[in-house]
């Protein structure tokens, strides 16, 4: 597949709760293959149920997704778990098991009902566990990890789906620095060598800066702003979406978004 | 691992034939003596439906901890256990006597008390699907529980309540060929069904969003393994009675021994159940000149070792 191919098309989504609460006011958007894109907006603007909507996990009030030119509603599910994977924020784990077993599930949409584990199966999560630098991990049970390397698995787990467009939700959100820019690096990886389409959500400026090619910049349910992360970051629209004085930083050829330091009390 | 499990099953089934409370030797089996014919008349389908009735359990509470995802669900959760008790209660006032009649009884009021269920939490507005099919399962479970009150104080005390309680408490003593095919026949189409769903029941564990977004249907295959659950449970309890622990524990030591991936853990759950239900049923017939009832025994085998696995839980690494 060529680079630049467009594997989303979201037009138009609206989405209310009960026809009253409108929480998607007219969303549209896209992404390429090989391409970072982010969400970026304050808490509660409907980053999440766009990505809901886009998984076919809820419908909106109106609008269309399109997958490969193809509107999500022409595929059956698991046609679509070929295409699309999901990484959710975090989830419940009820059972141990290990991170192998684990990613393994990844595997199902090109399974049957009582699948056969082939070799290629096999391989495809051994290359995905070393790609990852996750081998030490391999028989540890995924209710005993820490957040950056359980967030490092369920990315393993979407992969083993082998699609073409990944979709994080919050994906940096309950991590340190450490593990969020080591994230941050993964994605970068996989949509410029693998040439993954990625679509991730955040609430920090600074993410998109680092890792994306395109940003969204949401707000009360709709686009504010889009373009390059230096077209669309800057302190007016901060000041504008999130309600907060910034400073932009220019470092080197990046930036850095800063909170205006504010005058501290003595005591 | 899991051939010395089959082997220790095989062995144990075998032996049971020798012992009770009439032993008999090779040379009475060899030579088909009178006693051997009584013993094969009577053993032989207690032991073939303890075995169906151990794994077809302990399957279904592996399938619905799964579906649940939640370690600690049983049988009980959807209030099939409760139904299958009402309705038991409620043939033996009516029918008293007349056994097929009886487990019919149980049979239907087991799967009516899961529709209930299921009604019930058509109603709920709280939680999402699963905590409200667990919270419609509660209230269901408390209404045939009090069913079974009622019939119970309507009971003739000497002849009725005493049916009923031995009833709730399980029993394979006086299981006839005929029951043990038809029960344990349903018992075990229910047993493979789960077996069949097992990678799907590994996909449903992590919840809906999940299993959508591995192109599985949550909801489908989420009732398909709770129909074939409570299919086995209702038809072993309709011939048996309560049988308590075995679906809530052997889950559990299953998945100790093979791991958490259900393609293994829900065979290796019922080949231990089958185990653990063998002996059980010989040790209810086998210490006392009477029969102690069947939970009894498993309630006394289940706990400690429920207990054993919640102590050494994070011990693991």
């Amino acid at each position: 597949m060529n680079p630049g191919t467009t594997l989303l098309n979201v037009k138009d989504v609206r989405f209310s709760y009960e026809g009253v609460l409108h929480v998607l006011k007219g969303v549209s958007l896209s992404v390429d293959s090989g391409e970072v894109v982010t969400l970026l907006g304050p808490n509660g603007t409907g980053k999440t149920t766009l990505l809901k909507i886009i998984m076919g996990m809820i419908h909106p009030s109106s609008g269309e997704v399109r997958i490969f030119g193809e509107s999500i509603t022409h595929y059956s599910r698991s046609q679509l778990a070929k295409l699309v994977g999901w990484v959710p924020q975090s989830e419940y784990i009820a059972f141990p098991y290990t991170v192998e077993e684990y990613i393994l599930f990844g595997r199902t949409p090109h399974l049957g009902l009582m699948p056969v584990i082939t070799s290629r199966d096999r391989e495809v999560v051994d290359e995905i566990i070393e790609e990852l630098g996750i081998s030490h991990l391999r028989r540890r049970e995924v209710t005993k990890l820490s957040g950056g390397e359980a967030q490092l698995v369920r990315i393993g787990r979407a992969l083993a789906q082998q699609p073409r467009l990944l979709i994080l939700d919050e994906p940096t959100s309950h991590l340190d620095l450490r593990n969020s820019t080591k994230v941050l690096e993964i994605i970068h990886y996989l949509a410029k060598k693998k040439e993954l389409g990625v679509l991730f959500t955040t609430h920090n400026p600074n993410e998109p800066v680092l890792a994306a090619d395109r940003v969204y910049m949401l707000s009360e349910g709709r686009v504010v702003k889009e373009g390059t992360p230096q077209e669309v970051i800057n302190p007016e629209i901060i000041k504008e979406v999130y309600g907060v004085e910034v400073l932009v930083h220019r470092i080197d050829s990046s930036f850095a978004v800063i909170p205006k330091p504010f005058r501290r009390e003595e005591a | 691992m899991i051939l010395l499990t089959v082997l220790i099953i095989v062995t144990a089934s075998i032996s049971i034939l020798f012992v009770g409370r009439l032993p008999l030797t090779m040379n009475d089996w060899l030579s088909m003596s009178p006693l051997a014919r009584i013993a094969l008349s009577l053993r032989v389908p207690r032991v073939v439906f303890s075995l169906i009735a151990g794994a077809s359990l302990a399957a279904a509470g592996a399938a619905l901890q799964a579906v649940f995802r939640n370690p600690l669900a049983s049988p009980s959760i959807l209030g099939v256990s409760q139904g299958a008790a009402f309705g038991a209660a409620v043939g033996i006032l009516m029918f008293s006597g007349i056994a097929a009649l009886i487990e019919a009884s149980a049979f239907v009021s087991g799967l009516a008390a899961v529709m209930f269920t299921y009604f019930l939490a058509r109603m709920v507005r709280y939680g999402g699907s699963i905590l409200r099919l667990i919270l419609a399962g509660m209230a269901s479970a408390a209404l045939f529980n009090a069913g079974v009150g009622v019939v119970k104080s309507l009971a003739d005390p000497l002849k009725q309540l005493p049916e009923i309680t031995f009833w709730l408490l399980g029993s394979f003593a006086g299981l006839t060929e005929y029951e043990v095919v038809t029960a344990g026949s349903v018992a075990l189409v229910g047993a493979v069904a789960v077996g069949i769903l097992s990678w799907r029941l590994n996909i449903l564990s992590l919840g809906d969003e999940q299993a959508k977004a591995l192109g599985v249907n949550p909801r489908i295959y989420r009732n398909a393994a709770i129909f074939a659950s409570i299919t086995a449970v209702s038809a072993v309890t309709a011939v048996a009675g309560q049988i308590m622990w075995i679906g809530l524990v052997m889950p559990h030591l299953g998945r100790k021994v093979v791991g958490s991936d259900n393609r293994r853990a829900v065979p290796a759950a019922a080949l231990i159940g089958a185990l653990i239900m063998l002996i059980a049923d010989d040790i209810a017939r086998g210490v006392s000149a009477a029969e102690i009832p069947l939970s009894v025994v498993t309630s006394l085998i289940g706990v400690p070792i429920f207990v054993a696995i919640l102590s050494m839980r994070e011990s693991r690494k």
